[in-house]
């Protein structure tokens, strides 16, 4: 212990010591002289001798040392300091080096981060791994086998059908049956949410909950209470706003607890404030402002169906098991209560149709979209890991053909007595050094990145993700630094440590013979292992880029130019079904008498936006025969619809003003419907009503409309069913289309003057031209296409200026065999051809290596590509174009240099 | 780098007892301590400044030797040597194991001698 503190004290005063013993070296070094002089020598060699018996002084020195402090720690510091040194000489190099680490690195972080962000949400609840989230599976080809009204998330492929929401009696019977196991809360998503408070209107994100939601989650209030059992009834008026709400709208006042507050003209009163980190269990991105009990949704949403209706499934199911509870008896409870409920209100169904419950993590969103966020997830850390290889590879490439100049530095010091595991480790330690700087660069332009990224995840515009860098983001990228630094400072080490001593010396600096070839070939791998890395990203690019140019080119089957779309959703505000039709009516008028309008429309879905309504149809035959057609879908439409949208008819006439009136329900169909449904007869006058219910309104059908586009671009067109839009059973969101005459900017502000005048408590949102509302859709395609585009550069940058390094390098080496060549009669441009031929044959063999990473990382991507096959041949050769070229660019400054070698002084360098 | 001419390896851990003992005589500095132990060896124990300074240092810091600047016999700065308390009991303990050592060797080798 006394020895450890006295290592401590003296390493605190060591350069004193240092300069003690030096001194005390000298004096002795004068007293030996001295005594040889006594004995006769001449003072010359007696000073000569006295100085070679003291010896070698930087040794003794060095030893000396290590008795004191810490030896380790010191020659650690000592080659950091060192390494620094080196690296501000070569300011070129390192800042290549650093600029692509930070780069890659940056970019490995910004993927963690986002990853982290959107599948680990860490939020205020109370040990959110134990909660579960149920999800029940069906096969069946007709869902109204189970329910005859759904809201939420499903997914269908085929005949298997699943989704996330039950009925209103499901949650209580479950509640009851699970409670000496398990907990059991309820919510549901309530969309956009007309908020107003303190005369001001806005829309916001919010949630319906069951008394026992906020119990279930331990989530904890920052004032007031949260919702509890007691405000199950329709009669509670008690709502819970988010912390952000209540600092942007109430600027954090504590007097906001009892202050009323209206929810889609609903009167309630804040009862409490939700704990800062907490943003509500819906999905990923979305964050619920308000929280409102279950009892109030009839109130709220004014729709035709009824929240206690067991045919009306509605509701999201979250499960806390009870310690010692096991999962697998829960689910079968669970199961068996859901059938019960089944059963009792449908007698006839089967077993075979009866769904099957499983069991998800709760607390991180909806299983569908973490599921569709694992792929570009994926792509994305693929993508990383190539581009961090490849800024390894070039930087250890790179340190390789500066170990020549170095050679001679390594030498030196193995000669003065160093190890060669010391002179390994200096090495390492100065690439450990590049790599934690270029760690620490990478992390400060993370989060930026991190933003830049966060289209690949395609969850919206107005999504919100938690992007902070905090301690684990710094962790990982200590840790990935850390790796490259390892990575791409073994093969300089390992070159190093093998510096012959004495093959430097009085010579020269080229240092040529059997210590070089092995540089030569390690570069060389190097090299050809980034050009393969480098083809990979470029083949993924062009994919991508193939992918996104075929989706722009998708027959939309209406004219997206010109065209403008605002939304608008007067029944949030309270309006009945007639007063929002009449809203809608005088909106459209008013918009029709704004100059540079030339047509305009209403619709209850904007389209190519990933929103529809899909429906079950029922007709007959004409000979009387009831049949059904299965995922139509429908869309609501006003007067001068097809004239706006420029869709042409086939057959019969279009959706009129005639239509308008109520008791007339026209429906024009499309093509596809036609042939689906009405093949070999005139559909005309024929009639169809939808869903199960028998008195469902009967619609009448006036004409055929060609194919268009509905939902989205990449799947088949589908069945579609236009109607007119004063049948429309439940108007809720509309949204206008107008078709300009030129630039819709002008006219979008006109809209922006005059609809506030038509209606001033009815907020508009959403304005956008139709190409924008294609280009979100795509947002996710053109994002990848821009990634692989920027990454591909980078990529190419990157082999571009590591195979110039390694020409000039290999260049310069062979210089007096050129002159050889030259002097034995060679024609320049043979030397040229040489060099060029070097460059080439490491393209194309990193071109072979490569083949194979670039169709595993396409089969990576393949349900994001559009109609692009992985091992698209066409894109393979244009990415094996791009690299040859890049290799001869790179090659064409070191062979011109190779042409113009004069034998003369290339000889004399012998 | 001289010439290294092949000499007797001291066994180890004896340098630093002779240090010590070397200063139980009196203090004294670096010089002074290699050459009285050639003198008293009678030329056989030529102590190499390389091993000396680093033993000293190691003593140093192990607390059996303390050391400060003083004047020379000339009037130079030389570094001083003494023998701290527990510097002395480690030479006792270090003479003790090294009588009971060397009389284990005679044993060995000449066995015939009591």
């Amino acid at each position: 212990m006394i020895t450890l503190l006295k290592r401590l004290a003296a390493w605190t005063t060591r350069r004193r010591r240092d300069a003690e013993l030096r001194e005390e070296l000298a004096q002795h070094r004068r007293w030996r002289t001295e005594a040889l002089m006594s004995d006769g020598l001449p003072e010359e060699e007696a000073r000569r001798q006295a100085a070679v018996s003291v010896g070698n002084v930087t040794k003794l020195r060095e030893d000396a040392r290590d008795v004191w402090g810490f030896p380790s720690i010191d020659s650690v510091a000592q080659d950091v300091r060192y390494g620094l040194r080196q690296l501000r000489r070569a300011p070129v190099f390192t800042a290549v080096a650093v600029g692509s680490l930070a780069l890659a690195i940056g970019a490995g972080s910004a993927v963690f981060a986002l990853s982290r962000a959107a599948l680990f949400r860490p939020v205020a609840i109370f040990h959110p791994e134990q909660l579960l989230t149920l999800r029940w599976h069906a096969t069946t080809s007709n869902p109204t086998d189970l329910f005859n009204g759904f809201n939420g998330s499903s997914s269908a492929d085929g005949n298997n059908i699943s989704g996330t929401s039950f009925s209103h009696v499901t949650l209580e019977h479950m509640a009851e049956q699970a409670s000496p196991f398990a907990d059991v809360g309820g919510f549901a998503d309530l969309y956009r949410a007309n908020l107003k408070t303190q005369g001001q209107s806005r829309l916001v994100k919010g949630e319906m909950v069951s008394g026992s939601y906020f119990p279930l989650l331990g989530v904890r209030p920052s004032i007031g209470r949260l919702l509890q059992p007691g405000d199950d009834t329709p009669a509670s008026s008690a709502v819970v706003i988010s912390y952000r709400l209540w600092k942007e709208r109430f600027g954090s006042d504590p007097a906001a607890i009892g202050m009323p507050l209206q929810v889609n003209a609903v009167p309630f009163t804040v009862v409490g404030v939700t704990d800062p980190s907490f943003g509500g269990t819906l999905d990923v991105g979305d964050v619920a402002d308000v929280f409102v009990p279950f009892g109030a949704r009839d109130r709220i949403m004014r729709d035709e169906e009824s929240w206690k209706d067991p045919n009306y499934w509605w509701v999201q199911i979250l499960v806390r098991p009870r310690p010692g509870a096991s999962e697998d008896a829960l689910r079968a409870r669970l199961e068996t209560v859901l059938r019960r409920d089944i059963r009792a209100v449908r007698p006839v169904v089967t077993d075979a149709a009866l769904p099957v419950l499983q069991l998800h993590p709760g607390a991180y969103g909806q299983p569908y979209t973490r599921e569709s966020l694992r792929e570009p997830l994926r792509i994305m850390v693929l993508a990383v890991c190539a581009l961090l290889l490849i800024a390894c590879a070039n930087i250890a490439g790179l340190q390789v053909a500066r170990a020549a100049a170095r050679e001679r530095e390594m030498a030196v010091r193995l000669a003065i007595g160093a190890s060669r595991r010391r002179v390994a480790r200096q090495v390492v330690v100065e690439c450990l050094v590049l790599a934690l700087l270029g760690g620490a660069a990478g992390l400060l332009v993370a989060q930026a990145l991190a933003r830049l990224l966060l289209p690949a995840l395609n969850l919206g515009s107005e999504a919100t993700l938690d992007l902070r860098i905090d301690w684990t983001v710094a962790a990982f990228t200590t840790v990935i630094a850390v790796a490259s630094g390892v990575i791409f400072g073994l093969a300089p080490a390992w070159r190093a440590s093998g510096a012959n001593a004495t093959i430097v010396g009085l010579g020269t600096l080229t240092s040529r013979g059997p210590t070089d070839a092995p540089r030569l070939r390690l570069g060389r791998v190097l090299l050809v292992a980034q050009i393969a890395l480098s083809l990979a990203l470029v083949f993924t690019a062009t994919l991508f880029v193939q992918s996104l140019r075929r989706l722009q080119h998708v027959d939309t089957g209406f004219d997206t130019r010109n065209l403008l779309l605002i939304q608008a959703n007067p029944v949030l505000n309270g309006y009945d079904e007639a007063r929002a039709l009449s809203y809608s009516r005088n909106g459209l008028d008013a918009i029709r008498k704004l100059t540079g309008v030339e047509h305009a429309t209403i619709t209850t879905h904007p389209l190519i936006a990933n929103a529809g309504s899909i429906s079950e149809l029922r007709y007959k035959t004409p000979d009387g025969e009831e049949k059904q057609e299965q995922r139509v879908y429908r869309l609501s439409v006003a007067d001068d619809f097809f004239e706006t949208m420029r869709i042409p008819i086939r057959l019969g006439r279009r959706i009129d003003s005639r239509d308008a009136n109520p008791g007339v329900r026209a429906a024009v169909i499309n093509e596809t419907l036609a042939r689906r449904a009405f093949a070999g007869t005139s559909p005309l006058g024929q009639h169809f009503q939808f869903g199960s219910r028998p008195n469902a309104p009967v619609y009448e059908i006036v004409g055929v409309a060609a194919d268009a586009r509905y939902s989205g671009l990449r799947q088949e067109v589908p069945a579609v069913a236009y109607l007119a839009l004063a049948e429309n059973a439940s108007p809720g969101s509309i949204t206008f289309y107008v078709r300009t005459g030129q630039e819709p900017g002008r006219v979008a502000r006109a809209i922006d003057e005059v609809m506030p005048r038509v209606d001033p408590s009815v907020p508009i949102f959403g304005m956008r031209t139709q190409e924008q509302q294609v280009a979100e859709y795509l947002s996710q395609d053109l994002f990848f296409a821009r990634l692989g585009s920027v990454l591909g550069g980078v990529a190419l940058l990157l082999a571009c200026i590591g195979i110039y390094g390694l020409l000039s390098y290999s260049l310069a080496r062979r210089t007096p065999e050129l002159g050889v060549r030259l002097a034995l009669g060679a024609a320049p441009s043979a030397l040229t051809w040489l060099v060029l031929r070097e460059s080439l044959v490491l393209a194309i063999s990193g071109v072979v290596v490569g083949i194979p990473a670039a169709i595993a990382i396409a089969q990576a991507a393949r349900s994001t590509l559009f109609e692009v096959r992985p091992g698209s041949p066409l894109a393979l050769a244009a990415a094996t174009a791009v690299l040859a070229g890049v290799a001869l660019l790179a090659g064409y400054l070191p062979a011109r240099r190779a042409s113009r070698v004069d034998p003369l002084t290339a000889l004399r360098a012998e | 780098m001289g010439k290294k001419t092949p000499r007797q390896e001291l066994l180890p851990g004896t340098l630093d007892m002779l240090v010590l003992k070397t200063l139980s005589i009196g203090v004294m500095h670096g010089y002074g301590i290699a050459q009285h132990i050639r003198m008293v060896s009678g030329e056989v124990l030529h102590v190499e400044e390389g091993s000396l300074y680093p033993a000293l240092q190691r003593l140093e810091v192990q607390g059996l030797v303390a050391s400060e600047w003083g004047q020379s016999a000339n009037n130079r700065r030389a570094r001083y040597y003494r023998l701290t308390r527990a510097g002395r009991r480690a030479l006792g303990d270090a003479e003790s194991s090294f009588d009971r050592l060397i009389a284990a060797i005679s044993r060995v080798m000449r066995p015939d001698q009591p």
